[in-house]
């Protein structure tokens, strides 16, 4: 027991407050790149709602690919309808968030049946089986939406701030995935 | 307007390095007030991280991995901190929750208990970076005032080893003014050295329909958690309101 009556483990930031900028400041630096060559390829819900042959066509040019790849899948339409229901009816952001990612959970399962046999479905918490899988030539398919759910910050009541291509950045900078590659259907304007 | 989801929810965090950190000697008495608050209102507990985030942080710095594994990892000491509130609280109703159980939590307060979750939320290897810090932004202050604002509890409760907030960390101050009341606008224009709250939540509290205010009180004074749980005005606030 430390004389301030706590218990400390001694490293750089030691019975430091964490709010203090110059503290802070210590760990910054650049990122260690943990994936370094893998690709994160992002197919937008605008894809799943322009039906079949929009969605084939990216299929076959994962499959034709030679290189292994994260596939993150968006919600498009169902994921605006659920939110737009959500909203109207008082649900919180958070509640909202949690909604919108089930509506990827569908899409994330469409997917897998067209990627049948090289597609894996990856639960968040499994993220660490991405470099296994690469390794094996299989398709890793995650939620593009991160994962605040019911812990979305506030907005006033509003929609959720942080989408698919929020979730999709962040991951891509977690992992050091310098190549994220964005699939939108034939004429989207570059949606979520 | 957003509806209320369980309104009468006092949701409150124990500090990690503040209070648990300390052992038995500050956690227990804590926790006997609490359990004891039990029997007139729902209390979820929010667990702080302390110094072993401090030092799985500290490693990860050494190693430079990206801002989102440290949550990964802080996420985790929380967690451990649950456990063992959950452990000392299981005869007097503990339950441990993960996110994925907060649909079981109007079953949980029927039936008396008291829920606790690792504070940090579940953003992970998603977590956002500040521009000059690999550490977490979203740590266990957030999470707890994320979680009140989603339940629409008014007030989210952080039981730490000060009164309250001060114009700079009284450890090292010791002429340091305490502040009882302080909106997020104005505490934010201050840009006080150190802050009792994480930044983030200065940005996200007047953006907040449920959740307008922050209650920062002594856990180690006897009898403070109590008033705090009884909707007391004790220890300091901080207001989206200016």
């Amino acid at each position: 027991m430390a004389p301030d009556g706590r218990i400390h483990i001694d490293s750089s930031l030691k019975a430091e407050s964490l709010q203090r900028r110059d503290v802070l400041k210590t760990t910054d630096g650049t990122d260690r790149s943990i994936l370094p060559d893998a690709r994160l390829v992002y197919i937008a819900g605008c894809v799943f709602d322009a039906g079949a042959k929009s969605l084939m066509r990216y299929v076959d040019w994962i499959l034709d690919h030679p290189d292994p790849a994260i596939i993150a899948v968006g919600g498009g339409e169902r994921a605006a309808h659920v939110a737009m229901i959500a909203k109207d009816c008082g649900v919180p952001t958070g509640g909202i968030a949690q909604v919108v990612a089930s509506c990827e959970e569908m899409n994330a399962t469409v997917l897998a049946a067209l990627l049948a046999d090289r597609g894996v479905p990856l639960a968040r918490d499994h993220i660490w089986d991405v470099p296994f899988l690469l390794r094996c030539g299989m398709l890793p398919i995650i939620l593009a939406v991160p994962p605040y759910s019911l812990w979305e910050p506030p907005v006033n009541g509003g929609l959720p701030e942080h989408g698919s291509l929020f979730g999709v950045e962040r991951l891509a900078e977690a992992f050091g995935i310098g190549g994220v590659i964005p699939c939108h259907a034939d004429g989207c304007g570059g949606c979520e | 307007m957003t509806i209320r989801v369980l309104p009468d929810t006092r949701v409150v965090k124990i500090g990690g390095q503040s209070i648990v950190d300390r052992g038995a000697s500050a956690l227990l008495p804590i926790l006997d007030e609490i359990a004891a608050a039990r029997e007139h209102c729902d209390i979820l507990i929010c667990a702080g991280g302390g110094t072993r985030a401090r030092s799985i942080y500290s490693l990860a710095t050494d190693l430079r991995l990206p801002t989102g594994i440290l949550a990964a990892l802080g996420a985790r000491v929380a967690i451990q901190n649950a456990r063992i509130i959950t452990t000392l609280l299981a005869s007097r109703g503990g339950v441990f929750v993960e996110p994925e159980q907060f649909q079981d939590l109007p079953a949980f307060f029927r039936s008396g208990c008291i829920p606790v979750m690792g504070g940090m939320p579940p953003y992970g290897y998603w977590e956002m970076r500040d521009p000059d810090s690999r550490v977490p932004p979203h740590r266990t202050d957030a999470g707890t005032f994320l979680t009140a604002e989603y339940l629409g509890s008014e007030r989210a409760i952080f039981i730490k080893d000060e009164d309250g907030l001060f114009t700079d960390d009284p450890k090292r101050d010791p002429l340091a003014a305490h502040i009882p009341t302080i909106s997020a606008s104005t505490l934010a224009e201050m840009d006080i050295a150190d802050v009792v709250i994480e930044r983030a939540l200065l940005d996200y509290l007047p953006r907040a329909v449920w959740c307008r205010e922050l209650q920062i009180v002594n856990g180690l004074r006897r009898g403070e958690v109590t008033k705090a749980l009884g909707l007391e005005r004790n220890g300091s606030f901080i207001t989206a309101e200016g």
